[in-house]
């Protein structure tokens, strides 16, 4: 493990760190535009000059150098303050800046940008240069992401991200001197699902997600840890709110998980919160049809049908509810004697992805399918349905389709159905009773991964006014029925 | 104990004892007053006419061609001490420029008129007018939109009104400048210029 001393401060690195690394471990920044710990290093930008003191046969020797492509070594002596260096970044940025259009004001990186930010603490006011600057137009390169040519520095990022990371390698520096831009091959868009990553990665607002274009302004977002629900990897995200709406989502760093980066079926799974086919009201069966109530009614229909002595009753745990929705459910068949407990497993399943990069996407695209698995293990398929069934099924799907034709089948012959879900579905079209859930952004909870690794996440939204969270559903449906039914008598077994 | 000394007031003269003098001499303030420079006014009939940096009813500017001049950048209303600009962006195709406001709001209530925006913006989109008659039946009328604040722009575009550079005069903290001209400052900070009458439109209404 080298020991340096960084800007008077000794540092022990791990090894194979680089000085950028080293110096984070300090507490200190060094400036950095090219360099991004999960792509190769190129130390092409030239913004990360430090002034490296180092035994060079013999010699103290002092040099600039850069700080991406210079490893931590023993007895290096690093300053990253000293008048050479803060005149190197000065030049670089000055130079960065000769095309750039500083149209700040309308790119929608203002506020997270690093060349904004380096101007500001690194560069000074003024340019030197009274040219005409450059002028390319916006370009779409497809899979939602635009290019704002002349914002670009260049830095070879996005290329680097596409053709090692990700693999598929898609844009490449074109032309040559000050005709240099980042393009697609003629006919050939960016086409992979972790495009969406580009935006992020981009230091400045070169590249630009369609999907976020001009919705709000970042200063104005406050940011949530959340956990994706997208499948049962469980990456790190964060939610970006304004005005009790999610904005955006973005990757948050979880080496354990997803290194630095979602996938874009996690990134704009949010739409899904406001979808059209949401859940809001309890609804009751009359008839052939479903009519609005309320929570108090909806319950108490259940809890009437369940008073009936029905011949069998049967709980269905789905793998979108959380860690505490599913033990409230367990909870509850614990307290209905003689219910028979199992899951209905989740039907959207894909082939599993692995990226050149190491960043992998689960098959299983719901979160929580391990847990759920290992309490009720009984999947439905293998569960009598008869008309004499009451079934309660706790279900909370961000996905149409989520249950297979096979086993809405099987859910259609049982007696009475009562359903918790978020979106309108099949099922929920032919249950009795209808309650609105709440979507995983608008609660708080805990999902095991494949890997079983639990990962909370917190209400990032306020959730539409008479919807519930599914464990307060379920602990309430469990308090009425102690109380209305001695225990014991709750089902003939 | 420590002895603390007291310095007690002078008694009071004979003259003060008597009260006339003074009050004769209020009575002159007032005389002189009465027969003195008017200064109230018959508003609404009369109004003033202040100077270019009166901070009045914002107005939204229109570029050459007649399209809104603002680009949604929020400057503004990042710098409203009142927060009372709301804009929400959109995508135009226009050859220079791809965002406009879809919806720009000042809620004149909450506004304090400070001014700020105007000095934030970069596009010198938004001006403050001369007007000052702010009346409304709601408070939801007192919420200006995009279509009122580029009318109060037709309606005052002949006018000189308060753009962002002035501040620099005003205010003369443009980092790396000299202090501003002092006449010129006070030139500009001093509102009031004179008296308009208006009875003729106002009987009119
Ligand atoms: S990329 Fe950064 S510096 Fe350039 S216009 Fe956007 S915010 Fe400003
Ligand atoms: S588009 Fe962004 S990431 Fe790609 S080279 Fe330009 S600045 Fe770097
Ligand atoms: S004048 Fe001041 S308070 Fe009024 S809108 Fe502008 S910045 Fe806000
Ligand atoms: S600062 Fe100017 S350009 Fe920006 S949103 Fe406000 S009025 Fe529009
Ligand atoms: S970060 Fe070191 S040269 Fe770009």
């Amino acid at each position: 493990m080298p020991t340096m001393v960084i800007d008077g401060r000794e540092v022990t690195a791990p090894p194979g760190a680089n000085l950028i690394e080293a110096a984070k471990l300090a507490g200190i920044e060094i400036p950095h535009f090219c360099y991004h710990p999960a792509l190769k290093v190129v130390a092409s930008c030239r913004m990360c000059f430090v002034e490296v003191t180092q035994e060079v046969r013999g010699k103290a020797t002092t040099r600039l150098t850069t700080a991406c492509n210079t490893p931590a070594a023993d007895g290096m002596v690093v300053r990253t303050d000293t008048q050479p260096v803060k005149k190197a970044q000065n030049d670089i940025l000055e130079f960065l800046l000769i095309n750039h259009p500083v149209d700040c004001p309308v790119c929608d990186e203002a506020g997270e940008c690093k060349l904004q930010d380096y101007a500001f603490a690194y560069g000074t006011a003024s340019s030197r240069f009274a040219e005409h600057k450059r002028f390319r137009h916006a370009k779409k390169l497809g899979s939602g992401i635009r290019l704002y040519t002349n914002r670009c520095i260049l830095c070879d990022r996005c290329v680097r991200f596409l053709r090692d990371f990700v693999g598929t390698g898609e844009l490449s520096v074109t032309d040559m001197g000050n005709g240099n831009e980042i393009s697609v091959f003629p006919g050939r868009p960016i086409d992979n699902v972790l495009a969406g990553n580009l935006p992020e990665i981009c230091p400045v607002g070169a590249l630009i997600s369609e999907d976020f274009l001009f919705k709000a302004r970042v200063w104005n977002l406050s940011a949530v840890d959340s956990v994706c629900p997208g499948c049962s990897r469980g990456c790190a995200t964060s939610l970006d709110v304004k005005d009790n709406e999610v904005q955006r989502t973005r990757a948050r760093e979880n080496q354990a998980v997803n290194g630095y980066f979602i996938c874009d079926d996690g990134r704009y799974l949010y739409h899904v919160i406001r979808h059209e086919t949401r859940l809001e009201h309890p609804a009751v069966r009359e008839g052939d049809q479903l009519r609005e109530s309320n929570w108090d009614h909806a319950l108490d229909v259940v809890v009437s049908r369940l008073a009936e002595f029905p011949e069998r009753i049967v709980i269905l745990l789905s793998p979108f509810l959380t860690q505490e929705e599913v033990r409230a459910g367990a909870d509850l068949s614990e307290v209905l004697r003689g219910s028979v407990l199992g899951h209905v497993p989740n039907a959207v399943q894909e082939a599993p992805v692995l990226f050149p990069g190491g960043f992998a996407i689960d098959g299983d695209k719901a979160p929580n399918s391990t847990l759920v698995k290992n309490i009720a293990p009984v999947p439905l398929q293998e569960l009598a349905i008869t008309k004499d069934t009451v079934v309660l099924f706790f279900n909370s799907s961000l996905r149409t389709g989520s249950v297979s034709p096979l086993d809405a089948e099987k859910l259609r012959r049982a007696g009475f159905v009562a359903v918790i879900d978020v979106l309108r579905n099949d099922i929920t079209a032919v249950a009795d009773v209808v309650l609105p859930g709440r979507m995983w952004a608008e609660k708080s909870g805990t999902f095991s991964n494949s890997a079983g690794m639990a990962q909370s996440f917190g209400a990032a939204v306020l959730p539409p006014p008479f919807t519930r969270d599914e464990s307060d559903v379920i602990r309430d449906l469990t308090r009425r029925i102690t109380t209305r039914i001695s225990t014991g008598c709750g089902a003939k077994s | 104990m420590a002895t603390i000394n007291v310095q007690r007031p002078a008694r009071l003269t004979l003259a003060e004892r008597l009260y006339l003098p003074a009050i004769l001499n209020g009575l002159r303030l007032t005389w002189r007053h009465i027969w003195g420079e008017r200064v109230t006014l018959q508003y609404p009939e009369e109004e003033r006419e202040f100077k270019r940096v009166y901070r009045g009813v914002h107005r939204l500017n229109k570029d050459d061609k007649g399209r809104v001049k603002c680009v949604a950048c929020e400057m503004c209303a990042a710098s409203c001490p009142a927060h009372c600009i709301t804009i929400k962006a959109t995508e135009v195709e226009w050859p220079e420029r791809d965002k406009i406001p879809k919806i720009f709001e000042i809620d004149e209530l909450k506004c304090i008129f400070c001014g700020y925006c105007v000095e934030a913006c970069p596009e010198d989109a938004i001006h403050m007018t001369r007007h000052y008659h702010l009346i409304a039946r709601s408070r939801e009328d007192m919420i200006f939109g995009l279509d009122k604040l580029l009318a109060i722009y037709d309606e005052t575009k002949e006018q000189e009104v308060l753009r962002g550079v002035d501040f620099g005069v005003i205010r003369a903290r443009i980092p790396g400048k000299e202090a501003g001209n002092p006449d010129e400052v006070q030139k500009l900070a001093y509102p009031v210029v004179g008296v308009v009458t208006k009875a003729e439109t106002h009987h009119a209404q």
